[in-house]
């Protein structure tokens, strides 16, 4: 997506000349790290999202959770869990997410939670873990509220592993990359419950752990880290 | 609520860590919100305590160490466990070291957050206050005539919690009474909250004698407001408290609601398994029923010790005393009845005993050695007298031995030439077969009569095998056929079947290679030390062991017999068998670590002994 620093600031003004709307225009004004940035010194938002099913244009966002790493730490009072409320009801996905429709009834609109959410992603590098699949939706809802697409750095804990069993010599799809398994991998605690906050957490904690394993106490670049598209 | 600021992961967990555990609510909301979490790899050392800022350090998965500058061990961290405390308390610097044993998460919160909570909540201030001095006083050693002060109700084994509810007749809490062979009741409200407490003597006191029917109430009869102790307490608190208010029973609280009942009974068991208590009164015995009825106490006295964290080697010790008195009190019982000896004699113990190292299971192994003056008649005054101690070793709980090592045995209860012999053919004619059964009779200690026949014959031992290399050589072979069960990819090689599936055996693969080990050293320089870790501190000064190598090993001598002890001490508490069989997959991962520490010190000291004493012959 943007293959230099001076490519990703082009953009961003490119989008911003473009953009009428304020919360989009102070996220798309913020600093964001260059690149060679050590990777410690970054700011990350661990984001998960919950949705009704697995395609972006028919289906849609039913929560977010994300909570921020500073320093190479979770940061749990920065984090939040918001129940977005939509027209249509909630249907099989209950099942999965244990949301129900009348927690939706009261919950919070789409546009309002996208708003907290580029506010917390102000400066800061998106994580996700499979992020092709949150990613599409978060586009979405842009492109619905904003009229814009997302401009973002993305890490992806899931690629990050894919190339690490790589590295390891395994075959790729020989071992699980789901969130859960990843996590077993780095003597991680099991988590029994799921929703969008907790997977926001599990996604940071394993982030954490990757990084350790990856470059134990030394200083290492972003760009070596960040999810190339 | 529609946008949620808590984290149920975070929340959820320090919810079940004591003090968290204290908090309100909206304080435990408030604490889990402050966390910053931080992840670790197994041995990272630099980076994790910030220095510039103390913080409190709550475990959340994984295994930490702290040590303090010199590197000496502090205290071992395990998920649910604290560090970083006393600097929050102190306001000192930062000075000890942290250590990662396995990967793992940290929880932490800032100094303004630890603040807030320890004057918000009492209970949370208490404990770290009191984590603290515990800390402080990690260095002193266990005391023994002070463990009764410092234990706690919880620690003693009292009955489950009879309850009623207040509308419940007199004649129902009677017959339950009866049915459950208790002598209270606790009263309790519909919240399970203790509101009143019934004792035979209220029956007695305020039903029969004022001719009440035996259907009225609980609550015309008990006693209102009743004396209670919460499950935290001392031991020695609850004492006083019963002394002071003249009462025999103390409801045992956890947050308002009865979880046991503490009895006049409880405490004065408790007392019994005072060692110094149980030795003194195995001297007033008179009979083997007497001592019979002391020594069921002594499984008691081995979970108090646990409990007042006395040392493996403490523990051996205090235990062997209690039945080396024994011994001594059936001896003199046995010579009240059959009259004095005709010739002088001396009591040997071996094994365990000689070693002082008894734990819950012992059986007897001893012998009788006598004066060369003896007669062939007076063998059968020996003969009586053996069988005498024998029996009540036996009914005292210390079975006959299997292999036949025991004074009434014929082999075993000489005159001192024979003994002599006896040991001179298996030193100077040595095959490893007569040796496998032999080792223990190298362990042998007086623990009556005249000890100058004992250093006699024990002198003849040390100076034949003294650099006797051939002797040492068999005993070493066989002391190599036992190693720790450790398998090639540092895994436990565990039992696949049988009885005690999934477990190895503690003393035969891990203490007894140690004790192995340590008698080849004393022996080949015919030190006349018999116990473990004196023979490898003996064997350090004699520049046979490196003072590291012999630390380490006593070191895994000690861990191992601990975790075997409190293996032995968990199945007396459910009420099972004591034995060696530990599953290693009950075990903490930090224990886990430690015993593999522990076997590899085993296998290097075998290693060593090996080049040492076999030279290529074996």
């Amino acid at each position: 997506m943007w293959g230099a620093d001076w490519q990703f600031r082009f953009t961003q003004r490119r989008y911003l000349r473009r953009c009428n709307n304020s919360v989009m225009r102070s996220y798309l004004q913020s600093d964001f790290p260059s690149r060679g940035t050590d990777y410690r010194q970054v700011e990350y938002l661990a984001v998960d999202l919950e949705m009704t099913g697995l395609n972006s244009s028919s289906d849609h966002i039913l929560s977010i959770g994300f909570v921020p790493i500073v320093e190479q730490k979770v940061v749990v009072s920065g984090a939040k869990h918001i129940y977005i409320n939509s027209d249509q009801g909630v249907g099989q996905s209950a099942v999965i997410h244990g949301i129900h429709d009348r927690d939706i009834e009261e919950a919070t609109p789409l546009s309002e939670a996208m708003a907290l959410l580029l506010e917390a992603l102000q400066g800061k590098v998106l994580l996700l873990h499979c992020a092709q699949l949150d990613l599409a939706f978060l586009q979405q809802a842009c492109k619905g509220i904003y009229h814009s697409s997302l401009l973002v750095p993305v890490v992806d804990t899931m690629a990050l592993e894919d190339q690490r069993l790589h590295r390891m010599g395994l075959e790729r799809g020989s071992e699980s990359v789901r969130l859960g398994d990843c996590r077993k991998r780095y003597n991680l605690p099991n988590y029994l419950a799921h929703n969008a906050l907790i997977d926001a957490v599990a996604t940071a904690e394993l982030f954490l752990a990757q990084m350790r394993y990856r470059f134990g106490t030394h200083p290492s670049a972003l760009r070596q880290i960040l999810s190339v598209r | 609520m529609t946008i949620s600021v808590e984290v149920s992961a975070v929340k959820n967990f320090l919810s079940q860590c004591t003090p968290f555990n204290q908090l309100t609510e909206a304080q435990l909301i408030a604490a889990s919100t402050d966390v910053q979490i931080a992840y670790y790899r197994a041995g990272d050392t630099t980076d994790i305590l910030d220095y510039s800022s103390p913080r409190l350090y709550v475990v959340r998965s994984g295994a930490f160490e702290v040590r303090d500058n010199e590197g000496q061990l502090l205290d071992r961290v395990e998920p649910g466990g604290y560090f970083g405390y006393p600097s929050l308390l102190t306001g000192h610097a930062i000075t000890n070291r942290l250590v990662v044993i396995e990967d793992g998460l940290l929880y932490q919160l800032d100094e303004d957050s630890f603040r807030q909570l320890r004057s918000a909540s009492r209970p949370f201030d208490r404990f770290f206050n009191q984590a603290h001095a515990k800390r402080l006083h990690h260095a002193v050693r266990f005391r023994e005539q002070n463990y009764l002060l410092t234990l706690r109700v919880s620690d003693l084994s009292s009955r489950k919690a009879v309850t009623a509810q207040s509308v419940e007749t007199v004649a129902a809490v009677a017959r339950r009474m009866t049915d459950e062979r208790v002598s209270s009741v606790m009263v309790v409200d519909d919240n399970n909250k203790l509101c009143g407490l019934v004792t035979d003597r209220d029956l007695r006191v305020r039903v029969v004698s004022e001719g009440r029917n035996a259907d009225t109430p609980l609550s015309e009869v008990m006693t209102e407001d009743a004396i209670s102790v919460s499950q935290e307490s001392l031991v020695f608190e609850s004492m006083l408290l019963m002394t002071e208010h003249n009462i025999h029973h103390l409801p045992v609280l956890n947050e308002g609601r009865p979880v046991a009942m503490l009895t006049a009974t409880d405490l004065i068991k408790s007392q019994k398994s005072d060692p110094v208590f149980l030795i003194g009164e195995i001297g007033r015995q008179q009979t083997v029923e007497g001592l019979q009825n002391i020594s069921r106490d002594i499984p008691e006295l081995l979970r108090s010790l646990i409990r007042a964290e006395a040392s493996a080697d403490q523990i051996g010790r205090l235990l062997t005393t209690v039945t080396d008195a024994l011994t001594r009190q059936l001896l003199q019982q046995a010579i009240e009845k059959l009259g004095k000896p005709p010739v002088p004699f001396a009591w040997l113990a071996f094994g365990s005993q000689g070693r002082q190292d008894q734990t819950a299971i012992s059986d007897q192994d001893n012998g009788l050695l006598v004066s060369d003056a003896m007669t062939q008649d007076d063998d059968a005054y020996f003969k009586a007298l053996a069988t005498y101690v024998n029996d009540g070793l036996d009914a005292c709980g210390y079975c006959y031995c299997p292999g036949g090592v025991m004074a009434t045995t014929d082999t075993w209860r000489q005159p001192l030439v024979s003994w002599k012999k006896q040991f001179l053919s298996w030193i100077n004619q040595p095959s490893s077969k007569a040796l496998m059964h032999a080792s223990i009779f190298f362990d042998m200690r007086c623990t009556y009569g005249n000890q100058k026949l004992f250093h006699d014959l024990q002198k003849t031992v040390c100076e034949a095998a003294s650099g006797n290399e051939i002797f040492l050589a068999n005993l070493t072979a066989n002391a190599l056929k036992l190693t720790p069960p450790m398998g090639f990819f540092k895994n436990f090689v565990i039992d696949r079947g049988g009885e005690h599936k999934n477990t190895f055996d503690m003393k035969l693969r891990g203490i007894m290679p140690i004790n192995d080990i340590a008698r080849i050293y004393a022996l080949s320089v015919g030190t006349e030390q018999i116990h473990t870790l004196e023979r490898l501190k003996e064997a350090v000064s004699r520049k046979l062991l490196t003072l590291k190598d012999a630390r380490n090993l006593i070191d895994a001598h000690e861990f191992i017999s601990r975790l075997r002890l409190e293996h032995q001490g968990e199945r007396l508490k459910e009420g099972q068998k004591p034995d060696n069989h530990l599953d290693p997959s009950t075990l903490s991962s930090l224990s886990r670590h430690q015993l593999k520490d522990a076997f590899a010190v085993v296998t290097d000291a075998q290693s060593a002994l090996r080049v040492r004493f076999t030279r290529g012959l074996m």
